[in-house]
């Protein structure tokens, strides 16, 4: 079975087709392609004109990568949730159209649920699906989540950020360093030439007893550091700072893993592709730490293509009334 | 942009995080639907951190985390008062035009308050009357809170909330 789907929860446009919840047909994301060549101009900055502008050509290309029609798919998942409302909608009301339209099944899918299935897209022919109970972290620029999932569909929230999330962490550091945006890959470039070494040590907010995290209080130490000296040591200071973010993620989520005799640990969201974070997770959790390929780590469609099938296993299929939620809890 | 009208000011030095909390748990006892609070001021100064203990004095249980993703939060006040909070964060919006097209002004007003981070986008559409809130890093510890009222209503809520924390 063939599921098309579409995200559009924050900035980037998706479509994809995905075949049982495990094959990559096609992986659409806006970015990638050259729209300013389609529309002889540049696309309007505001999220959810520019997924206005850019979703049906994206749909398009999906179908066209996959060389399929739409006799071939066989249902269409959309995010519903958490994300910006406007933009949301836009995805929501294309699935809602094409469901209709088509006369196929419309799955409304969580975007945070989705991370996780990015896990599920095979890395090659000799890959497994991963082991329940299986334990969750999921980091990306909105979220930061343990979560561990006893079945497809079946979750247990851990805990959370409790003020900024890993990613936007990473963007306010960046910022303070005076790094590019997006701030994860800029630290992690910038931290380099520490990496193994360095002499600044900045604080972990610890929430011992509880799976919470807190980055807003390391934020301000990296401030502190940065207002102390005239010219501050940007790549101590990156790397301090994404040390403290990794050591702290790796050391609750390898707790939550002992906690729930997690059969597998998979790290999801944008997040995951930092390169620290997948040493240290393996370091600490061996063979049983899993990451999606880093093309899927950020927000894509093929994800929401791999939950929405396991949902639609489930008969979880949505009405053309299906809402938009903004914040959307994993365990709902 | 309107050049806010000075109805009142009032200066106060935190000497840390806790206090910072206290402050925005006190000013949760006098926030009425409709009031608008700009939070502004660079990282560090404890901009969230407030936030949180005007949440925590609303009676709200879930932890108010940060709006940068979303840019707005909202969240029911429990008990009888039927208040919504709604923080945002502005910081990745450009213009009021960008804000409109989110649904900025339904979190303006109305039986909402407010809380307004990078507010720097939308000043023409914050109301003429509101209490603004400014944060300064002064250093480790200590933190400059300056409150400035624009209006009448504003006026009367910062009066409130000055003699509340007199009597302590």
């Amino acid at each position: 079975m063939n599921v098309l789907a579409i995200e559009t929860s924050c900035d980037e446009t998706g479509a994809a087709v995905v075949q049982d919840g495990t094959r990559l047909l096609s992986n659409v994301v806006a970015s990638q392609i050259e729209l300013h060549r389609r529309y002889g101009g540049v696309v309007p900055e505001v999220a959810s004109r520019q997924h206005i502008l850019t979703i049906l050509p994206v749909i398009e290309q999906a179908l066209h990568d996959a060389s399929l029609g739409w006799s071939e798919i066989g249902a269409v998942a959309v995010a519903r949730g958490p994300g910006l409302v406007g933009a949301l909608l836009v995805g929501v009301n294309a699935a809602k159209a094409l469901a209709w339209s088509r006369g196929l099944p419309l799955i409304g899918v969580n975007h945070i649920e989705a991370h996780i299935y990015a896990n599920w897209l095979e890395a090659g022919p000799a890959a497994e699906d991963p082991k329940f109970p299986l334990l969750c972290l999921i980091v990306s620029g909105g979220h930061t989540e343990i979560v561990v999932m006893r079945d497809h569909g079946v979750y247990e929230r851990l805990g959370g950020t409790l003020d900024d999330a890993a990613g936007e962490a990473f963007d306010k550091a960046a910022r303070i360093l005076g790094l590019p945006y997006p701030g994860g890959p800029a630290i992690q470039e910038a931290a380099r030439p520490s990496l193994g070494g360095g002499n600044i040590e900045l604080p972990r907010a610890e929430l011992r007893g509880t799976y919470n995290f807190s980055f807003s209080g390391l934020k301000t130490a990296l401030l502190r550091e940065v207002r102390a000296t005239e010219h501050p040591d940007v790549a101590s200071l990156a790397h301090a700072f994404q040390e403290a973010v990794v050591d702290i993620l790796v050391r609750k989520t390898s707790a939550a893993a002992e906690l729930t005799g997690a059969a597998q640990v998979v790290v999801a969201g944008g997040v995951a592709a930092n390169e620290r974070l997948r040493d240290k997770m393996r370091q600490s959790l061996g063979s049983r730490a899993q990451f999606p390929r880093i093309s899927l780590c950020t927000d894509n469609a093929a994800m929401i293509a791999a939950a929405g099938y396991y949902a639609l296993q489930r008969g979880k299929i949505a009405t053309l009334d299906m809402d938009v939620d903004p914040n959307l809890d994993i365990a709902a | 942009m309107q050049a806010p009208v000075d109805a009142g000011t009032l200066q106060l030095t935190s000497p840390d995080a806790r206090y910072t909390e206290r402050l925005g748990r006190e000013i949760a006892q006098f926030i009425k639907p409709g009031d608008v609070l700009p939070l502004r001021g660079g990282f560090g100064g404890g901009k969230t951190t407030f936030a949180q203990g005007v949440g925590l004095g609303l009676g709200i249980t879930r932890p108010i985390v940060s709006p940068s993703f979303g840019l707005v939060n909202s969240y029911q006040a429990s008990g009888g008062s039927h208040l919504i909070l709604h923080h945002l964060d502005l910081y990745r919006v450009s213009n009021s035009e960008e804000a409109l097209a989110f649904g900025v002004e339904e979190t303006l007003g109305a039986d909402g308050v407010a809380l307004v981070e990078w507010p720097h986008a939308i000043e023409d559409l914050l109301p003429v009357d509101r209490l603004e809130i400014t944060f300064e890093y002064v250093d480790e510890n200590l933190r400059e809170l300056t409150f400035q009222a624009t209006g009448a209503r504003s006026a009367r809520l910062l009066a409130e909330y000055s003699s509340r924390l007199e009597l302590d």
